[in-house]
């Protein structure tokens, strides 16, 4: 057994509070950095230090709980929380902000991340039972956190290619084409840019980029051919719940900008 | 000459704003016109007037707030959107072509509904603009603007309107190719027996290309005469100053 510090349970070295204070002061670099700059960032820094202390650690107690209790309503609420946290925030990073938007990114973000979650841990991972909190929360937090990078990426995009394509779109309407045939080439945009980080990602996964919960995974004791598996799984199932995300919320947002008489509206 | 109404329009109010924070204001109110089979009409008056918002009315790309629009007798908001406007041709003010070659723009309508111009349909058709067949293969954006708006053109006759709505062509060509781009829809009025309307900034082309002038002034017709008389003899003081403050040779 290795022993450093003198604590160590289930192989992991556990980390004391006394040890996470010292990693805040690594921040001191960084604000060192900013003083010596003028870059007149150090008061950010120091409210994100103490943000990132108090929200992970209350996540943490607030996990422990969950994993403790082992309750399936819990983790459900949980999932509904994230996806209500994420929807919000999606809807937060729009450039243009309309009525009917965060409704939008719940439903497309719920739908999309549902069937990531079935497929996922129902059919592939056969997590026993399905909402085993200790897959359940951290694989559906992954899946609903790409579901909401992938909408809101989307939806910002259709909105950028409607306003830019509106004469062309007004075009094909008045050549008697519905909303959808004159605003298909901007809702496919829309769609693709939702998609292609994740493509990208999958481009470099492992080469440039070494995936968090494949990390999270080796340090906390999982042998590393294992670790990958679970990775890999992962990639493929975001991937389809990039693309559920960026085309649900692509299609039913996309209504917003066509009254019932088919003119183009740009929503407020 | 030309008694049946195409256009009959009573009543029309449109309001806008420029953003979510603004009030709305009125751009149109209160405003009457009848447009007849076959004339060609042209809308004038100071920019800001309206006349683009009026087009877009007719055109059924916006809906008004107050009042009705009838086309041929009915209202256009009884029609089926897509069937009504089918039967119109709206040209915008800068042609806004699709991407892909010429062909692909022309034969965008008859896709829809699942049909194609043939070669020698196509071929009337770009004739009928005065450009060459040889143009059909080439891409949208490798136009001229002169020749992008014939192509705009060639593709709103390509659903066989009754009427050609037509905005400001003169502002993104020089005065040579707007003045051609008019005389061409003053030709294809007359050959189609299509009901014209042109929204023109330019009056000597308005003087010169049109059976009558409605001029829109303070969000309604302010008046509405044929055209030499208009220009003769203008019917109100407010539309004079306008013809007066615009210096026409």
């Amino acid at each position: 057994m290795d022993v450093r510090w003198g604590k160590i349970m289930n192989d992991i070295i556990h980390i004391s509070l006394i040890e996470l204070v010292a990693a805040a002061g690594l921040v001191a670099i960084a604000a060192f950095i900013s003083v010596v700059l003028k870059l007149r960032i150090e008061k950010d820094m120091a409210w994100g230090t103490l943000r990132t202390f108090l929200q992970l650690l209350a996540v943490g107690y607030i996990l422990d709980w969950v994993f403790s209790v082992d309750r399936w309503y819990l983790v459900a609420a949980m999932l509904f929380l994230m996806v209500g946290t994420a929807s919000y925030n999606a809807m937060r990073r729009q450039t243009v902000r309309f009525r009917g938007l965060t409704i939008r990114f719940i439903i497309s973000i719920a739908f999309a991340s549902a069937v990531g979650i079935f497929v996922g841990l129902g059919l592939i991972v056969r997590s026993r039972p399905l909402w085993d909190p200790q897959y359940m929360i951290p694989i559906g937090g992954m899946i609903i956190g790409n579901a909401m990078t992938s909408g809101a990426l989307a939806v910002n995009r259709l909105y950028r290619e409607i306003t830019s394509r509106r004469g062309e779109i007004e075009a094909a309407l008045s050549l008697g084409a519905s909303p959808h045939i004159a605003s298909i080439s901007a809702a496919r945009a829309a769609v693709k840019a939702g998609m292609l980080p994740m493509i990208s990602t999958m481009m470099v996964v492992g080469i440039v980029h070494l995936p968090g919960m494949m990390t999270g995974q080796i340090i906390g004791g999982v042998e590393p051919g294992q670790a990958v598996r679970y990775q890999i799984v992962i990639m493929y199932i975001l991937v389809t719940t990039n693309a559920l995300s960026a085309l649900a919320s692509t299609l039913i947002t996309r209504r917003l900008f066509f009254s019932k008489r088919a003119h183009l509206v740009l929503p407020e | 000459m030309h008694h049946r109404k195409v256009f009959e329009l009573s009543g029309i109010g449109r309001k806008k704003r420029r953003s979510h924070y603004d009030d709305y204001k009125w751009i149109l109110r209160n405003l009457d016109l009848d447009v007849f089979a076959g004339e060609r009409l042209g809308l004038i008056g100071a920019s800001g007037s309206g006349k683009t918002t009026l087009l877009r009315l007719l055109a059924n790309l916006e809906p008004p707030d107050e009042g009705q629009i009838l086309f041929d007798t009915k209202c256009i908001g009884n029609y089926n959107p897509s069937e009504y406007r089918r039967s119109i041709g709206f040209v915008q003010q800068t042609p806004s072509l699709f991407d892909g070659s010429v062909q692909d723009n022309l034969q965008f309508a008859p896709r829809l509904r699942n049909s194609e111009l043939s070669d020698k349909e196509l071929d009337a058709l770009v004739y009928q603009v005065g450009l060459q067949k040889e143009i059909l293969n080439a891409k949208s954006n490798s136009l001229s603007a002169g020749q992008a708006q014939r192509v705009a053109i060639a593709r709103s006759l390509s659903v066989k309107p009754k009427a050609l709505l037509m905005d400001e062509p003169t502002s993104a060509l020089d005065p040579t190719a707007a003045r051609r781009i008019v005389e061409l829809v003053e030709k294809l009025a007359r050959e189609m027996e299509l009901t014209a309307i042109i929204v023109l900034h330019d009056l000597e082309l308005a003087r010169d290309s049109t059976d009558r002038i409605a001029f829109l002034a303070n969000g309604k017709i302010d008046s509405c005469e044929k055209t030499s008389k208009f220009f003769e003899n203008p019917p109100t003081e407010l539309a004079e100053r306008f013809i007066d403050g615009r210096s026409l040779g």
